[in-house]
């Protein structure tokens, strides 16, 4: 049976979705969504709808710029609503945010006589102590550590609805203990994993389509990162093409990016070569093809550009794993690469959340004698390969496949703890199988 | 670890002796430890074999458990020891004023200090400490009425040497990597024969890497616990448990089985005293006192909960408990390695190696610099500091600096050079008040200073109490429903 | 004789292979990446006499006292017909009482000089006819002997027991002696034995797969029974091994690169220990040396864990200066450079990188200075 059409398929869900809430019996409810499949646009109508009847909603999301995302798109969507953007005292909102029509911005949420609908981040509203609100809906709720649930569940809501995507990286503690494993409330599981472990009846629904990712990335995305959440693209092939109308020079960056262009993935294979984190010639490699996408100028079609747009520095992200090798990728970039001002460059961690057209990827085992849990946690390599709207290109060098083979299997197993879905070397695996029919050596 | 560590461990491995790292103590270390090195039976979990322990390292007192039936009286005795020790410390106490969110408490001035080899034996006081502490208190013979309590005391120390920075059961051998790296791996660091030879070989050996392969010979070599070895156990222990099992003469077996263990244990014991004795002449870090301060408190609080409340502690953390405790070790985690790196030069060295921190020149500093953000001015003195490091941080980074600990920098602009990296830095906090500036947080030009990325602002999070605990996350739990319906 | 069980026997020499069992299979999973642990693995080269013979320490002997414990917690679960084993599985399975039904394979041809087959013969038509349904259902095998496909060879491997749903799934149940405190283990302890109960669950698969019936019959939940708390009372678990199953099924199939190891080795390689008349090995120390140096080791410090020839490859790895043998965070910040004489050369000047290395050498001469400053009482 064929999925239903995108559009179509998308409604559905988020209806039963709205629908579910206005009736629910239960006191939480709990959607799942695949990269870029309409998660704000859900917080935005679900904040809406609730906020209609009577009481004002809370809405809480992991970063100020989620925040003042969803505080724009509440604001654009639905004018009509006073929105109170609560914030801490020492941050400073992004300039636009107090013009918006409706918004108001404080840090005492007492200031928020008339908002109907509430905004701050986690850690802002662990420090509310008023009584607490009928509603709240917590985005990007799988990067919530369950002990900041914990605090906000005992204050700040009664109900609540929580959005996020279960793909995406873990939180995180610098804390080294096995005290708490395969504890159904270990704090240091995502708050979305306890709530459910101790809520067995929660409703969850999940989004079936993915409007960022082309129907490219959508069935290798889907196999190696959401085994349990089966999704479709919500754009036609036909709808996404890149095209370079400037020649090229037959180098293999060019055949990189044409390949890229062609089918939406493209692995460059260096030397193999065990190399200490900073891999320089890694990192030209993804700067050398930046730029060749910016030389050849890069035009992208989809859904918002059917005549085309030609890309910008702003279009393209480069992901790593590590800070420093943002850091010394940005230095390079800033030194030798002045026609690629505005490319973003980060590491997994800061990438959640956002999307770009063309993402190039250094692999997080890319050089590395052993892979860790930290090099092979799904999460990341999920976050890397599912920001783009047309392509992804990963530089690695080879012999990955070797060093997953090599690796020993010893992940300590926990009594009560879940079993990873999916594993990071099962899922390493499934990624490195795609990008072998998609690899150009250097 | 850091690359710096990495680096000096190879040096060791190539010249054959221990290089020594931090040369500040970051742990305070008692006049008087209970120096403790307890030995497990292999198989039943838990079941002490038995333990030599003591203040004074000529004369220890060693406590043998029969190889089957009863361990009560034997841990009877190990209570009695420790609780009498702890008894030592509550002796006297000290007023300490109220603070901001404290109201006046008196503390004990001394706190108990437990010293044993290895993590390994941490782990099995823990498990010890869970035995002991769920049996019934209610028995007919008073010199076992203490065994309850001893588990509520081991899980209690199990818990603190969870805490970084806390020193009230401290693994030696985790102490001494702390100051010095030694020419083999992490693991083999783990045994403390192997480490001390590294570290300070006998007098003979002609190297650190000599005297550890010598430690290592199977017919000397002796594992510092709580395992027992296979050999031994096949060899020696083996045929005296059935012996034991067998004679009617049990005392008498059970003298043999004390004879046998006494030797197995006391080398290790002596090691024990030698790592104390190393780890006593390193001069304490600045900070060590204020943990010190926090380890007593910590140590007045149960002191004052076992008589108040005195109910074990919970089998497994509930969902209230577990995040308190992980937050408490976030904090703690935190502030530690703070204090370290404004305390000592290694930490820091250490961290310039793993772009948290670097060292410069100061090249300039504009004194009298002024902002004007808000209404009023502001004193923002700007400093720029000439670098040799890799400066892997962005502008906006703010800095601390051990010459000032309460000052905060900025990094405001990073200029790269061919041989150094011009930052530039503006002083944020550390100023004093506006009506008495406090001019000292200038350095000179020519001032040589480490800046290592400031520590994120940490306040212990307020979590809700255990009976309000949330539906989220299960609601209020049961009173003690762990150990229910627990056979013995 | 197929010429790869040929050149495995001569690798082997005069005794008798030492068979793979869970335990060994296991281990490989702790460090696939070692070529000469998975060469004297499959020719059945017993490597603890090898360690004994060139004198080494013997990392895994193990403890009577040991073995005497787990003995006696698996007589208390099984004896009276698993009477104790019955409760436990019929509150973890759910299974109800006319099910039950106990069979111990272990007496099987207990006087034929190799019973192994014929218990796995028992074992097999015991299984087949349950999973086809065409007799009353034995739930309970105590004691099977299954096989495994392993580079070619036949391994038998004995699960402590088989248990059968009447929902038609499989259960592997291992009996460990090792506690279940509070709903927690030994975290090694259990890593092993869910490992080993992988190998087991894969055995009984490739077992059904032979008659065409769906693997997918054995669960990939196995069942741990364990000693409760600080008591002999044992204790059911369900551990889901889908994970550690997916990862040895991979480096089984891995294995089958064994023939290409093979033919890197010099012709006449062979770790036999030419036993004398009186069974004491006569090999020269110089020969085996020599053979051990034609395989590729994998040393790093963790070995002594899982392999009895973990002392010959540290001092190989010693001598040799390998980076690794410093532990996995040394070879990691040298990535690039096998030698801590290298490493070291670099870092003091001595040699000049090459391309390859500017970037580590760069952060390791940066490492260097910072520590120069330390001495010197700089910043």
């Amino acid at each position: 049976m064929s999925p239903a059409p995108p559009q179509e398929d998308a409604d559905r869900a988020t209806r039963a979705v709205l629908d579910q809430l206005r009736t629910l019996t239960q006191r939480g409810l709990v959607v799942d969504s695949p990269p870029g499949a309409g998660k704000s646009s859900l917080v935005v109508r679900a904040a809406a709808d609730l906020a209609r009847t009577g009481e004002p909603c809370v809405v809480i999301a992991q970063t100020n710029s989620q925040v003042d995302d969803l505080v724009r798109r509440l604001a654009q969507h639905h004018p009509d609503l006073r929105i109170g953007r609560l914030t801490a005292r020492e941050h400073i909102v992004p300039a636009d945010l107090p013009a918006l029509p409706g918004v108001d911005v404080s840090d005492c949420v007492q200031d928020f006589t008339d908002a109907r609908v509430i905004v701050g981040t986690a850690m802002k509203w662990t420090t509310v102590t008023d009584s607490p609100w009928p509603w709240a809906i917590i985005d990007e709720a799988y990067q919530m550590r369950s002990d900041t649930l914990l605090r906000l569940a005992a204050r700040v809501f009664d109900r609540a609805l929580f959005v996020g995507d279960p793909g995406q990286l873990d939180p995180f503690s610098v804390v080294e203990t096995h005290r708490w494993e395969g504890l159904t409330h270990n704090p240091m599981n995502s708050a979305v994993a306890v709530l459910l472990d101790k809520n067995h009846d929660l409703p969850v629904h999940s989004l079936p389509v993915s409007w960022r990712l082309p129907p490219s990335a959508v069935s290798v995305i889907s196999d190696a990162f959401y085994p349990l959440n089966d999704f479709q693209a919500g754009s036609p092939p036909e709808a996404r093409t890149l095209t370079f109308p400037a020649l090229g020079m037959r180098s293999h960056l060019d055949a990189v990016v044409e390949h890229a262009a062609r089918t939406g993935w493209a692995l460059l294979e260096l030397p193999a070569r065990f190399t200490h984190r900073l891999d320089t010639e890694a990192f030209h490699a993804a700067l050398g093809l930046a730029e060749r996408l910016m030389i050849r100028r890069a035009t992208a079609t989809c859904e918002d550009h059917p005549q085309g747009k030609e890309l910008e520095p702003g279009d393209l992200a480069i992901g790593t794993a590590h800070r420093d090798q943002a850091h010394h990728i940005r230095a390079l970039l800033a030194h030798h690469h002045p026609r690629l001002k505005g490319v973003t460059v980060d590491t997994a961690n800061r990438l959640q959340g956002r999307e770009f057209a063309i993402t190039l990827v250094l692999h997080p085992l890319s050089g590395r004698s052993d892979a860790s849990a930290f090099h092979l946690e799904a999460g990341r390599l999920c976050v890397l390969t599912s920001r783009h709207r047309h392509a992804c290109i990963v530089v690695a060098r080879a012999g990955i496949p070797e060093l997953l083979d090599a690796h020993p299997s010893d992940d300590p197993i926990h009594l009560g703890a879940a079993s990873k879905i999916p594993d990071g070397w099962e899922a390493n695996h499934t990624v490195l199988a795609h990008l072998a029919q998609h690899t150009i050596r250097a | 670890m850091s690359l710096l560590a990495s680096l000096l461990r190879m040096r060791a491995a190539t010249t054959g002796n221990a290089v020594p790292t931090s040369q500040l103590r970051h742990l305070h270390l008692s006049d008087r430890p209970l120096m403790m090195l307890p030995l497990e039976q292999t198989g039943p979990a838990a079941r002490p074999l038995a333990v030599m322990l003591g203040t004074d390292p000529r004369h220890p007192q060693l406590l043998v458990a029969p190889p089957s039936g009863s361990t009560a009286p034997m841990l009877g005795a190990l209570a009695a020891t420790v609780t009498a020790y702890i008894d030592e410390h509550q002796q006297r106490s000290e007023q300490i004023p109220a603070g901001t969110n404290r109201p006046a408490r008196r503390r004990y001035t001394d706190a108990p200090q437990i010293l044993v080899p290895n993590p390994k034996t941490v782990a099995y006081l823990d498990r010890l400490g869970r035995d002991l502490r769920f049996r019934p208190a209610d028995t007919d013979i008073p010199a076992q009425h203490g065994v309850p309590r001893l588990g509520q005391w081991l899980t209690h120390f199990a818990d603190r040497a969870e805490i970084p920075g806390s020193c009230a059961l401290v693994p030696l051998t985790g102490f001494l990597t702390m100051h010095w790296i030694t020419g083999q791996s992490p693991l083999e660091d783990e045994d403390l024969a192997l480490l001390l030879a590294w570290i300070d070989p006998p007098r003979d050996a002609a190297s650190g890497r000599d005297a550890a392969l010598a430690a290592e010979h199977p017919d000397t070599h002796r594992p510092a616990g709580p395992a027992t070895d296979a050999r031994f156990d096949t060899e020696q222990l083996a045929p005296l448990f059935e012996q034991y099992a067998r004679t009617t003469a049990q005392p008498r077996a059970l003298q043999d089985l004390e004879r046998l263990l006494a030797h197995y244990l006391q080398p290790t014991w002596d090691l024990m005293w030698q790592a104390y004795t190393l780890l006593h002449a390193l001069p304490e870090a600045d900070s060590t006192a204020r943990r010190w301060n926090k380890e007593r408190s910590v140590f007045t609080d149960f002191s004052t909960y076992l008589i108040q409340d005195g109910r074990p502690q919970a089998a497994r953390d509930q969902a209230v408990s577990a995040a308190v405790g992980l937050a408490r070790r976030e904090e703690a985690t935190a502030a530690f390695d703070a204090e370290r790196a404004m305390d000592d030069p290694f930490a820091r060295a250490e961290l310039r190696t793993a772009g948290r921190a670097f060292a410069g020149t100061v090249t300039t500093v504009d004194a009298d610099r002024c902002v004007r953000p808000k209404a009023r001015r502001q004193w923002r003195p700007m400093l720029t500091v000439s670098t040799t490091d890799p400066v892997s941080m962005e502008p906006g980074q703010l800095l601390a600096c051990h010459a000032h600990r309460n000052a905060r920098y900025k990094i405001c602009d990073i200029a790269p050079g061919s041989a150094t990296t011009q930052v530039q830095l503006e002083i944020t906090a550390g100023m004093g008040p506006e009506s008495r500036p406090n001019y000292n947080v200038l350095p000179d030009p020519g001032d040589l200073l480490t800046f290592t990325a400031a520590p994120d602002h940490y306040r212990l999070p307020e979590f809700p109490p255990r009976n309000q605990t949330p539906w989220t996350h299960g609601g209020p739990p049961a009173e003690h429903p762990d150990h229910e319906g627990e056979e013995r | 004789m197929n010429p790869l069980d040929a050149q495995l026997d001569a690798l082997r020499g005069s005794r008798p292979p030492v068979p793979h069992n869970a335990r060994t299979l296991a281990a490989l999973t702790a460090n696939p990446g070692c070529d000469r642990r998975a060469l004297l693995d499959a020719a059945g080269v017993d490597k603890d006499a090898l360690a004994t013979h060139l004198g080494l320490p013997r990392p895994l002997r193990s403890s009577r006292l040991a073995l005497d414990h787990a003995a006696a917690f698996e007589h208390r679960v099984t004896v009276h017909g698993g009477a104790e084993l019955v409760r436990l599985l019929r509150k973890t399975l759910g299974l109800t009482i006319p099910e039950v039904g106990y069979d111990d394979v272990n007496s099987v041809g207990s006087d034929s000089p190799s019973p192994l087959p014929l218990r796995h013969a028992h074992t097999r038509s015991r299984i087949l006819s349950a999973a086809k349904g065409t007799s009353a259902p034995r739930t309970l095998l105590d004691h099977p002997v299954l096989r495994l496909t392993v580079a070619g060879h036949q391994v038998y491997l004995e699960p402590d027991v088989v248990a059968f749903q009447h929902h038609g799934t499989f259960h592997i149940v291992e009996i460990k002696p090792f506690a279940v405190i509070d709903g927690q283990a030994d975290s090694a302890k259990l890593t092993a034995a869910v490992t080993q109960a992988a190998a087991h669950v894969l055995a009984l698969q490739e077992l059904l797969a032979d008659e065409d019936l769906p693997p997918e019959r054995v669960s990939d939940s196995v069942i741990l029974v364990n000693p409760l708390n600080f008591s002999n009372r044992p204790i059911a678990t369900l551990v889901n091994a889908r994970q550690k199953i997916k990862s040895l099924s991979r480096l089984l199939g891995r294995l089958r690169r064994l023939p290409e190891l093979l033919d890197r080795l010099p012709p006449g390689t062979t770790f036999d220990l030419a036993a004398g008349p009186d069974n004491t090995p006569t090999r020269p120390h110089g020969e085996l040396t020599d053979a051990l140096a034609a395989t590729r080791p994998l040393y790093t410090p963790g070995c002594r864990q899982h392999c009895d020839l973990a002392f010959y490859c540290r001092s190989e790895a010693r001598n040799r200066g390998t980076t690794g043998a410093l532990g996995t965070k040394v070879r990691d910040d040298t990535a690039g450079i096998d030698t801590t004489a290298t490493a070291l050369a670099l870092t003091d000047g001595h040699l000049h990188p090459s391309r390859d290395q500017a970037d580590i050498t760069q952060a390791l001469r940066h490492a260097h200075r910072v520590h120069a400053d330390l001495l010197a009482g700089l910043a």
